[in-house]
């Protein structure tokens, strides 16, 4: 199983999707199709689908229907089949078969397939779209058995993606994306290429080896699900090597390929076969994204499954290989719909040949916990398992698979924990909250850190506010009562005895209640902030109103929003106010969690508090030793906290980014044309809301953008750096003291560490200059923290 | 040469439900061009007990909420068992439609459907006794809705 990851917002964005009137607009241009073509559509893309026939029949029936079109309409009987080999991954040699025997109808078609075909892999590979130009390669390969494609030329396509491996001065995740597209074919490919080719094939096989001994595979460690487990995490190239290796140990005999095209063999012997036209990779430039390495997800092996069923094929097999990519193929083709993906995933053409469930769990869990990012929404693969669970034997098979992540979860990356707690947390909210918690009370031995007990501890936490407090304490045994959170809770708590602090408090109520005018409540506050430090009064102001406004989110969200002024004009410029706040929402929600969680987030987005501050704040909060040996649930809040404060940072320069660039590009166009041109295309254009773009304008937006990037570049130094000097210092500490360093508490600041690398690395890498710089060049950081960091680095070396 | 065969599932996520607003300023065809592009969920069948911060834990699984609007009785000012959630972004909220519609929140099957967006008044219960009209008509026993619906309890209560 390799399926390429790429990211994830512009994988799952479909034209015009934040078009305002896109409804309409794809009414328009989608050109109209004539009857004969969507007839060809039909009859080509349903090639799959369940009849009472077999696939040889229906393809020689079809081969037969198509041959009075190839005269007239042979252009879009090619472009229908390159579209559909390059979503229909589980289709491949249906449509390879197809060809051949077209080809053995019509010499021409098969020429002008092959021209095709590489004209659209150049122009996929240039869109950065390597999933759909692996697709096409892999088909390329096949129609060396049906007699399409010369054995020798596909070898010499093979070789030229070696040599583009083996240019110079290109990032290995480049060179990595051609040697796996030629790995990737040869299951399909190499018996009939070790016949007919085999010194060639040899040649090439060792371009490899020697490729993969020289490779750095320094990043998998970051990657990993576990650091150590039973299952090996492979890298994913290392994996797949592996596999063939071993095929080709077994003389290239694999059990999984249908290969259609061997009842065919007499029709296919006397075609004439083409050779690919000569294809040279687009070249390498600094704007083009590759795909990021990963590792391969092991989870379950034969002795999970029941017996009597059928046999798990082994993790070096390419049958395990190929099952997953096209398990893949079907979730990636249905991630609109989860009961047609979870439909499609149960009825899978061989799911009599493997112990279906297991793999499909496998399938999914290995794209939910994909590191850096999954490459679908999270909550999808919660809803779509919601669904198979009304299949057969799923739910057995699913309870089983917490069980032993549950069991494994003790060097489990802590990233792939928080995923886990948030699809666990979301399972059982859909079976009412329905586990065998006493069979996990080993954890409630452990310390605070542990990572069973902190699992079970935040699963717990999210059910709750999934439901209510009393609900889930119904559920769970009373021994659970130590790691279950308390009722939430407000806590207002305003120090009286000063009787200045008694009259501002009494005064602010009052106006509440009596809904003063905000403007009136301003000028009154005013008055008391010059007797008293003016954050005094912000601090006691804040905590009145969150006390007044206690019932829900809506009451809160109503009175920021009313008193939003006020708050602002009691603040300062500076960073003081925002932490003033921050200190006041802790102490009066303190003892729920989420209440602070929802209010940082809105307050964000209201601008009363700033990212760097919020950030400043909760790092320093992390940093207290007594936070740190009895308050675990409160470091755990911090994180959840911080984390909303850097992806609000994040999207706020993200869209700011994006604004810029539509500002520039639209002034492009403005340029372009004149006068009444412009006029009339500009009353068709999607970002008529910007109006005219003048110049002033985009050198404005430009600072903004300076600014922000700025101020992120500033967040994230601060984060790293925090983290630097907290396990810097734990490991200078216990070493002096002769102590083993290796604490729950190291692992878990090791694992945050890791986190904020992964979830942003795309952001990161963009000021990688600035973190080197002032961050990882210094001489004295310890090798052990240095070693992630290279780690990270290597992700797109 | 995209999209010449659709080979993806079909997405269900922009198809319009047959609900229509019959108090909505505009025409028809306003309403279902605004529920094409909108931002904003109606959601269905609620406990009459759901709070406002269990459906805010749901519905942010798809992404950033702006606001939610709880629905409320038209007399009593108490949840009657819907609400309007409002994300930022429109592909959040079809995520939503693809995931959240038909799952459990709060221990019952919820159901979401795209609004033309909140407007002032929405949030309250058009039935003729304050709460949802569909609670009007309803023939089942619903622990979490009140129970019976208010001509079948007020029957009931006059046979003790």
């Amino acid at each position: 199983m390799i399926h390429l990851p790429h990211i994830d917002h512009d994988r799952r964005r479909r034209a015009g999707d934040e078009d305002n009137d896109w409804y309409y607009k794809r009414r328009r241009t989608v050109p109209e199709k004539t009857e004969a073509e969507v007839h060809l559509e039909f009859l080509i893309s349903r090639i799959g689908e369940k009849s009472g026939s077999s696939m040889e029949s229906n393809l020689e029936n079809l081969a037969q229907s198509l041959e009075t079109y190839l005269i007239t309409d042979i252009d879009r009987i090619i472009d229908i089949i390159i579209e559909c080999v390059c979503y229909l991954t589980e289709e491949v040699t249906a449509y390879s078969t197809l060809v051949g025997l077209l080809n053995s109808k019509k010499q021409k078609f098969g020429s002008e397939l092959l021209h095709q075909l590489l004209e659209v892999l150049q122009k996929k590979l240039i869109s950065a779209d390597f999933i759909h130009a692996l697709h096409i390669v892999t088909f390329l390969a096949d129609l060396v058995n049906c007699h399409v494609v010369s054995s020798s030329s596909l070898v010499e396509f093979f070789e030229s993606f070696m040599e583009a491996a083996c240019e110079e001065c290109i990032p290995q995740v480049r060179s990595d994306w051609f040697v796996y597209a030629v790995l990737h074919s040869l299951p399909w490919a190499g018996p009939e290429l070790n016949d007919r080719e085999k010194e060639p094939l040899d040649n090439l096989l060792e371009g490899v080896d020697k490729y993969m001994l020289e490779r750095n595979t320094s990043h998998a460690k970051l990657l990993q699900v576990w650091s150590a487990m039973e299952h090996e995490q492979e890298e994913y190239l290392d994996s797949l090597w592996t596999q063939i290796s071993k095929l080709r140990d077994d003389g290239w005999v694999e059990r999984h390929i249908s290969r259609y095209y061997i009842a065919f063999d007499g029709s296919l012997a006397g075609a004439v076969t083409h050779n690919l036209p000569l294809f040279s990779p687009p070249p390498h430039t600094s704007v083009m994204v590759y795909p990021l390495p990963t590792v391969v997800f092991r989870f379950f092996d034969y002795a999970d499954c029941p017996d009597g069923g059928p046999v798990l094929p082994g993790a070096h097999s390419v049958e395990r290989f190929l099952i997953e990519e096209e398990l893949c193929s079907i979730i990636e083709n249905n991630c609109y719909n989860r009961k047609e993906c979870a439909a499609q995933l149960v009825s899978y053409r061989k799911k009599t040949m493997v112990p279906i469930n297991y793999m499909i769990l496998e399938t999914i869990f290995s794209q939910l916990l994909r590191l850096p990012h999954s490459p679908l929404r999270p909550l999808f693969y919660g809803s779509l398992m919601i669904e198979l669970c009304k299949m057969k034997n799923m739910p057995q098979v699913i309870a089983q698979a917490a069980e032993l992540f549950y069991q494994r979860i003790d060097t489990m990356q802590l990233e792939c924990i928080d995923r886990l707690i948030d699809w666990f947390s979301y399972h059982l909210s859909n079976f009412e909250y329905r586990w065998s918690w006493i069979d996990w009370d080993d954890c409630l031995d452990l310390n605070d850190y542990a990572p069973k007990r902190y699992f079970v501890k935040e699963v717990i936490e999210k059910c709750m506010r999934f439901s209510y407090h009393e609900r889930i304490c119904d559920c769970l045994p009373s021994s659970f009562e130590e790691i279950t959170p308390e009722k939430p809770s407000i806590s207002f708590l305003v120090n009286q005895e000063e009787q200045s602090v008694k009259k501002l408090v009494a005064e602010v109520e009052r106006a509440f209640h009596n809904k003063t005018e905000p403007k009136k409540l301003t000028e009154l506050l005013r008055g008391f902030n010059q007797k008293d430090s003016g954050l005094t009064t912000l601090s006691i102001f804040f905590a009145v109103m969150l006390n007044a406004a206690q019932k829900s989110f809506s009451h809160n969200f109503a009175a920021l929003a009313r008193y939003h002024e006020t708050l602002k004009e009691l603040s300062d410029i500076n960073d003081e106010s925002s932490m003033a706040l921050l200190r006041t929402l802790y102490n009066v929600w303190k003892h729920n969690r989420q209440m602070m969680v929802v209010l940082i987030t809105k307050m964000l987005r209201m601008t009363l508090v700033s990212a760097n501050a919020a950030v400043f704040w909760l790092l320093s909060n992390v940093d207290q030793e007594l936070h740190r040996l009895f308050l675990a649930s409160l470091n755990f809040w911090l994180w959840e906290a911080l984390f909303i404060v850097i992806k609000y940072a994040c999207g706020h320069a993200n869209r700011c980014k994006k604004k810029f660039q539509q500002m520039q590009e639209k002034r492009v166009r403005m340029d372009r044309n004149d006068g009444e041109a412009y006029q009339n295309f500009c009353c068709n254009e999607e970002e008529n809301s910007l109006g005219v773009v003048l110049d002033d304008d985009i050198e404005e937006k430009r600072k903004e953008l300076e600014e922000l990037q700025e101020m992120l570049k500033n967040l994230f130094l601060n984060v790293l750096h925090k983290l630097v000097v907290f396990l810097s210092e734990h490991l200078v500490k216990y070493e002096t003291a002769g102590r083993n360093y290796d604490t729950y508490w190291y692992r878990y600041m090791m694992g945050r560490f890791k986190e904020i690398l992964l979830r942003y690395w795309h952001e990161l890498f963009e000021m990688k200059k600035d973190i080197d710089k002032e961050l990882f060049v210094t001489a004295g950081i310890d090798p052990r923290i240095l070693e992630v960091y290279c780690q990270f680095t290597a992700l797109r070396a | 040469m995209s999209g010449v065969v659709n080979f993806r599932a079909k997405d269900d996520a922009s198809v319009l439900g047959p609900y229509r607003d019959q108090r909505f300023k505009g025409t028809l065809r306003e309403q279902e061009k605004l529920l094409l592009t909108s931002k904003t969920l109606y959601v269905g069948n609620l406990s009459y007990y759901t709070t406002e911060e269990q459906t805010y834990e749901l519905f942010s699984r798809a992404g950033d909420i702006k606001r939610i609007i709880m629905g409320i009785d038209r007399f009593k000012k108490t949840p009657c068992g819907f609400c309007f959630v409002e994300y930022y972004l429109r592909e959040d909220a079809e995520d939503a439609m693809r995931c959240i519609n038909g799952t459990r929140l709060d221990d019952r099957i919820i159901r979401t459907d795209w609004d033309a967006g909140f407007v002032e008044g929405r949030q309250y219960g058009r039935g003729k006794h304050g709460g949802q009209v569909r609670d009007e008509y309803r023939k089942d026993y619903d622990p979490g809705r009140g129970g019976w619906n208010r001509v079948i309890a007020t029957r009931n209560a006059g046979l003790e």
